[in-house]
């Protein structure tokens, strides 16, 4: 087949704006899938995934599309992640690409995540489709949202499609736009192989699958290919494409997205990002564009049995084997005892992966407050990279501490534009910009230090919009603060696991946060326990957990022993789910105070 | 030979008061009263006349008889009494058994009270709880400071020299002064024995619920813990051994059949949602007098949990039972009953009590300290 047939496309949309809905009317249409395989949202194939309504890992399917004038087509889908957490993941997706629907909710507008993504489609040359989906919801206002993206993209009137997933009106005028305006892959089937792997995962049999976009040359099964950012070599074993169940093929070429097994054992050998050639002639050049992702968020994970440290060492080594992105390295905590010290994307990866170790490796866990990674330069000249307060150097030996700082974007209705600058500046941002999009939505750019974005700054910058304002970010470099050491110590003594680093301004109030948290949260104990909060050798908080005078049962007869006994039970298995910090007992949630204070 | 109690449950009341989560049914909910408590009779009869050949073959007599409830006095005196000249037929009873009914004022009179004493009853149980007829009120008790008070007297007159007095303390608004009042009345009264309770607020019953809807305050936990030390001090001024936690006597009244329960020795009981205890098996009946009564004529028991204990068990439940009495755990009784030393089996329980003094060793005796009785939960459950 010739590969003037083919398009490469991928969907950009916030969650919730359909995007999901609208890959499975695509594929109910190009009869991709029966009726009777049809799950509702065919391509989140995670349950996690599914649950929350988001997609995390991109996915690629194969679609045969007759058009109307007979003509056939292949359809390359490649789905990409939503969330911010995993923007290295969609640059990838997009670079595989020629053409990207844009799909925005008729009622809600373009938001921030959309908009960085739409900003990258761009940088890439993609051709756009705009899709304004959910014209069916009384609240639709297409009109006003095609003129938002009029304003922003300078797109034709006449390019917009109205479209509604759910009930299906506009998905043949998709479909026609994919085959009539998206290009079809420009690419030499002569010239050295170059395959961008914009996405994988690993199969306990074949190995890692690196789902590949192929810009030049073929791959064919025994083919000896090598991955230029690691220089390793490996021998094609499998190869196929999505249809979106894996299906064999003898061989892709230039134009073609598929699959690639090589038998790699490890994800980090053939990595998202790099460019696959063959061993022999090899290209010049890797493609544009690879990065090594580096986890921004890390935390303690720590087993709330002891004994489970191995199980919990082996469920990480397995969810590795699927996620490069994922780091951890042994940790030893005076509180917790041992765990992990665990490296992430962001907040939701934290979670996604927490909730996996407990969900598919059924393991207990108390997660540590997650932290940044600050780079302390030190007296003697040498700068550290610390990502737990507890390895800040000596407080004599540091000179400056760096924290990471990120470029944000804020999408709000312009109702709310002060209460949103309000919450930019309460977290230490820096106003950098401010455009209308349309008369009543408007971007806000401030620069901001992602350990605030890192505590609760989604949930509130959500409740002050009445859950319409939309945020995205990037890194943009470390910058000096002045911050310092936040300890918590219980019964005189300090609880490694609740120390946090936090703005010198904003120890205070912090402290007497925490520390009244901590008093609601730490049950009484047979003696008084005091709670501070320290900053060096000084104290700024103080509350104490009173002890307990009385835990009786004062009627105790003969019916009264079965329930005195489970009554008991009940209290000793209570006490048996606490950690015991010197002869204090405290309950796993008090590890987690650090993060939500009111 | 075997010594035994037997309990007898009487699941009915005039009233159910505020407070109470018993099993225990309101006569005057029922239309037809009488039918109910034949018919329930009708079962106890049954069951006391099953359960009398078991004691028999256990070659065991009965030393303590316990008629509780509900409130056992609500029965028409002939059912009463028939009950109990009919468990004296039945059952070995020992000669100097003790044998108690409970009672609420205004459920007896001159006559019923005399003919209890003449069938044999030797201890009478009275539910005073307060002598104040505001917190009477509040508990939704249904009687009077005054009734209360001249059924003790009654009582004295046709001849009990064994009489209990049943308080409750905590009550919502009660202050220090109240209780003070309470307790200097009451030991006016010199009862034999004094039973104080700390009011527990249980979920469901209609005190709580006012609790909860806030339409009432729960008494501050600092005023009842300063409550029952007031009780401790103020009783063993007059006389009384604080032999229990929420128990006090003067020197030879204490409680023989609560004292088979803290010393988890045998006991059979009777009627509905009543519990046993005889070798290592545990047993509950049917709470419902309704469900209870209809298993028991059908197949002659009415048995709904049961479960055997494990040494470990047995052991464990003679420990939090027996640091409930003043004289705490024996180290030889301890040893007599398992072969084994307590201080061993409960190595680290003990040593965690006592480093946090909640229990200490007087001589071959482990038991509570002063501190330790409104903490006793904290220690005893280290022996689980």
């Amino acid at each position: 087949m010739s590969d003037s047939n083919i398009r490469n496309f991928c969907i950009i949309a916030h969650i919730d704006h359909g995007k999901s809905t609208l890959a499975d009317r695509i594929l109910e249409a190009t009869s991709s899938i029966s009726e009777r395989e049809m799950t509702d949202q065919v391509l989140d194939s995670m349950d996690l995934e599914r649950e929350r309504g988001i997609t995390i890992k991109a996915k690629a399917v194969r679609l045969t599309y007759r058009s109307p004038d007979g003509k056939e087509y292949i359809f390359n889908l490649i789905d990409t992640p939503g969330h911010v957490d995993f923007g290295y993941e969609v640059s990838r997706s997009l670079a595989a690409c020629e053409g990207a629907l844009l799909v925005v909710d008729a009622s809600q507008g373009i938001e921030a995540q959309t908009l960085a993504n739409l900003y990258l489609a761009m940088e890439n040359d993609l051709v756009l489709i705009p899709v304004i989906n959910k014209i069916d919801l009384p609240n639709a206002d297409p009109d006003r949202v095609r003129r938002e993206l009029q304003d922003i993209v300078g797109f034709e009137p006449d390019e917009f499609i109205f479209a509604s997933a759910k009930t299906g009106q506009g998905v043949h005028e998709v479909l026609e736009a994919i085959a009539e305006r998206i290009p079809s892959p420009r690419g030499n089937i002569d010239a050295p192989l170059k395959a961008l792997i914009f996405d994988s995962h690993f199969d306990a049999y074949r190995g890692v699958i690196a789902y590949a976009r192929v810009v030049d040359g073929h791959l064919g099964t025994g083919t000896q290919i090598k991955l230029m950012a690691t220089d390793k070599e490996f021998e094609v074993t499998e190869l196929g494409v999505f249809r979106p169940d894996m299906e064999e093929t003898q061989s892709l070429s230039a134009g073609e997205v598929g699959y690639v097994a090589a038998g790699v054992k490890n994800v980090q050998d053939m990595r998202v990002g790099d460019t696959i050639t063959c061993a022999k002639s090899p290209a010049d050049a890797p493609l544009p564009g690879y990065m090594q992702v580096r986890p921004m968020v890390f935390c303690g994970l720590y087993p709330v049995e002891t004994s489970d440290y191995e199980d919990l060492r082996d469920a990480l080594t397995k969810l590795r084997l699927n996620d490069a992105s994922l780091v951890f390295e042994p940790e030893t905590s005076v509180a917790l005892g041992f765990g992990f010290r665990c490296g992430f994307l962001g907040l939701l990866h934290m979670d996604i992966i927490q909730e996996r170790l407990e969900r598919e490796f059924d393991l207990d866990l108390i997660t540590t407050a997650p932290s940044v990674v600050y780079r302390v330069r030190k007296t003697d000249g040498e700068t550290a990279e610390i990502d737990s307060p507890a390895k800040l150097p000596p407080i004599s030996k540091v000179m400056a501490i760096e924290e990471p700082f990120v470029n944000a974007t804020i999408i709000t209705p312009s109702d709310y534009i002060g209460p949103v600058m309000e919450l930019c500046q309460d977290r230490r941002g820096e106003y950098k910009d401010m455009e209308y999009l349309s008369e009543n939505r408007v971007r806000l750019v401030y620069d901001l230090p992602l350990s605030e974005i890192l505590l609760d700054f989604f949930d509130r910058l959500k409740s002050r919009t009445r859950g319409y304002a939309s945020l995205d970010y990037e890194y943009i470099g470390h910058f000096e603060s002045d911050l310092v050491k936040l300890d918590i110590l219980l019964n005189d003594r300090p609880v490694d696991a609740l120390s946090c680093m936090i703005h010198q301004e904003k120890a205070q109030e912090r402290g007497r946060q925490l520390v009244s948290k901590l008093r609601g949260i730490i049950p009484r104990q047979l003696f008084d326990v005091p709670i501070q909060a320290a900053v060096g050798s000084r104290v700024i908080a103080r509350e104490t957990v009173r002890a307990i005078r009385k835990n009786v049962l004062q009627k105790c007869y003969g019916g009264d022993i079965s329930r005195k006994r489970k009554l008991l039970e009940k209290q000793k298995e209570g006490k048996r789910r606490m950690k015991q910090l010197g002869n204090v007992e405290i309950p796993q949630e008090a590890f987690m105070a650090v993060l939500k204070v009111d | 030979m075997k010594a035994l109690g037997l309990y007898i449950h009487i699941p009915f009341c005039v009233k159910k008061c505020n407070y109470c989560d018993f099993n225990s049914f309101c006569l005057n909910s029922f239309d037809m009263p009488e039918a109910l408590i034949n018919q329930y009779m009708e079962a106890l009869h049954k069951e006391a006349e099953i359960q009398s050949e078991a004691v028999r073959q256990l070659g065991a007599q009965v030393v303590t008889i316990y008629l509780g409830g509900g409130t056992p006095t609500c029965l028409p005196e002939e059912s009463l009494l028939t009950l109990l000249t009919e468990i004296f037929q039945a059952y070995p009873v020992a000669r100097d058994a003790e044998v108690t009914v409970e009672c609420n004022p205004r459920t007896v009179d001159h006559k019923k009270l005399r003919r209890l004493r003449d069938t044999g009853v030797t201890r009478l149980s009275i539910g005073v709880q307060s002598l104040d007829d505001s917190l009477l009120a509040r508990l939704g008790r249904a009687h009077s400071a005054l009734d209360a008070v001249e059924v003790f007297y009654l009582a004295r007159k046709v001849g009990f020299d064994n009489i209990n007095i049943d308080l409750i303390y905590a009550i919502p608004d009660q202050t220090m002064k109240d209780w003070e009042e309470t307790l200097d009345l009451v030991m006016e009264l010199e009862p034999e024995h004094i039973s104080s309770y700390g009011l527990m607020l249980e979920e469901g019953t209609p005190l709580w619920n006012e609790v909860r809807a806030g339409a009432i305050r729960p008494c501050d936990e600092d005023c009842e813990i300063a409550m029952y030390y007031l009780a401790k001090d103020r009783l063993k001024r007059a006389g009384y051994e604080h032999y229990e936690i929420s128990n006090f006597a003067l020197p030879g009244f204490k409680c023989r059949h609560n004292i088979i329960y803290w010393r988890l020795a045998p006991y059979i009981s009777l009627g509905a949602g009543a519990h046993s205890y005889v070798g290592r098996e545990r047993w509950s009946n049917l709470k419902d007098p309704g469900d209870y009564r209809h298993s028991i004529m059908r197949f002659g028991s009415a048995v709904d949990e049961q479960e055997t204990f494990t040494e470990s068990d047995e052991m464990s439940t003679v420990m939090i039972l027996g640091l409930r009495m003043a004289n705490g755990v024996e180290e030889e009784e301890f040893h007599k009953r398992f072969g084994k030393s307590m201080r061993d089996v409960f190595a680290g329980a003990i040593e965690k009590g006592v480093a946090h003094g909640l229990l200490e060793w007087d001589g071959g005796r482990l038991r509570l300290t002063r501190h330790g009785l409104m903490l006793s939960n904290e220690a005893m459950r280290e022996f689980l």
